[in-house]
């Protein structure tokens, strides 16, 4: 699961996950406010990455300090995200719920990024649980 | 500072666009999404507005039901920080002058 999701943040890096509607004409303003979002991912992401390489998570473990609880819920849900859009775009938003991967006809690299989806929430969920 | 407060949490700095200046407020709407958690949105209205639990609930079904909820209303410069927090959280949300 590491690697799967080292290469998901690899591929996440520089973009942001979703279309940023500003209602704002002045190309320039657009510019700064998505340049500064995408800095601010990236520090997210710098923290989860911290994380997923610690030993700890090579054994099943994973260990996160409760004052990187948001740097981690934000960059699960900047990755599930761009997973949903870039990967699994042709999966239904029930088939994604239901969460049957038996049922869905899907390439290996999908299924990869699936199961990282499935993993990420999880985290959240036991982020938020503990929380 | 425990990570799950339930108050606001603090803002950027304001983002204010050079062209900018009218009486009329502005409103910060979120709009539903199939990616995120219910429990993450929740989550997300109690620290950056402060809501309670129970606010937070309802304004989360309003986006998950009726595919947008207006979470906030006020000046323009304000109303763009919490949009750019929002959007830190990678929630899809926008904002628009009241008629």
């Amino acid at each position: 699961m590491k690697e799967i999701v080292e290469t998901l943040i690899s591929s996440a890096y520089n973009k942001l996950p979703q279309k940023v509607d500003l209602r704002n004409e002045d190309v320039e303003y657009v510019d700064s406010w998505k340049s500064d979002l995408i800095t601010d991912m990236q520090d997210d992401y710098k923290i989860l990455l911290k994380i997923i390489r610690q030993d700890s998570f090579d054994e099943g473990e994973i260990i996160i300090d409760n004052n990187k609880f948001d740097e981690v819920l934000r960059s699960c849900t900047a990755i599930r995200l761009d997973i949903r859009n870039r990967l699994l775009s042709k999966v239904s938003d029930e088939e994604l719920e239901t969460g049957d991967l038996n049922s869905l006809p899907m390439e290996k690299k999908e299924q990869g990024a699936f199961l990282a989806y499935i993993f990420l929430a999880n985290i959240q969920e036991l982020i938020i649980e503990n929380s | 500072m425990p990570p799950f407060q339930n108050s606001a949490i603090d803002l950027p700095e304001t983002k204010s666009s050079p062209k900018t200046s009218t009486a009329k407020p502005y409103s910060v709407i979120v709009l539903n999404d199939p990616v995120n958690l219910m429990s993450y949105v929740i989550l997300i209205f109690q620290k950056v507005f402060g809501f309670s639990k129970t606010k937070a609930t309802k304004h989360m079904f309003e986006v998950h039901e009726l595919g947008k909820s207006t979470v906030w209303t006020g000046h323009k410069e304000l109303a763009e920080s919490y949009l750019y927090t929002l959007q830190q959280w990678h929630l899809n949300a926008i904002i628009e002058q009241n008629e």
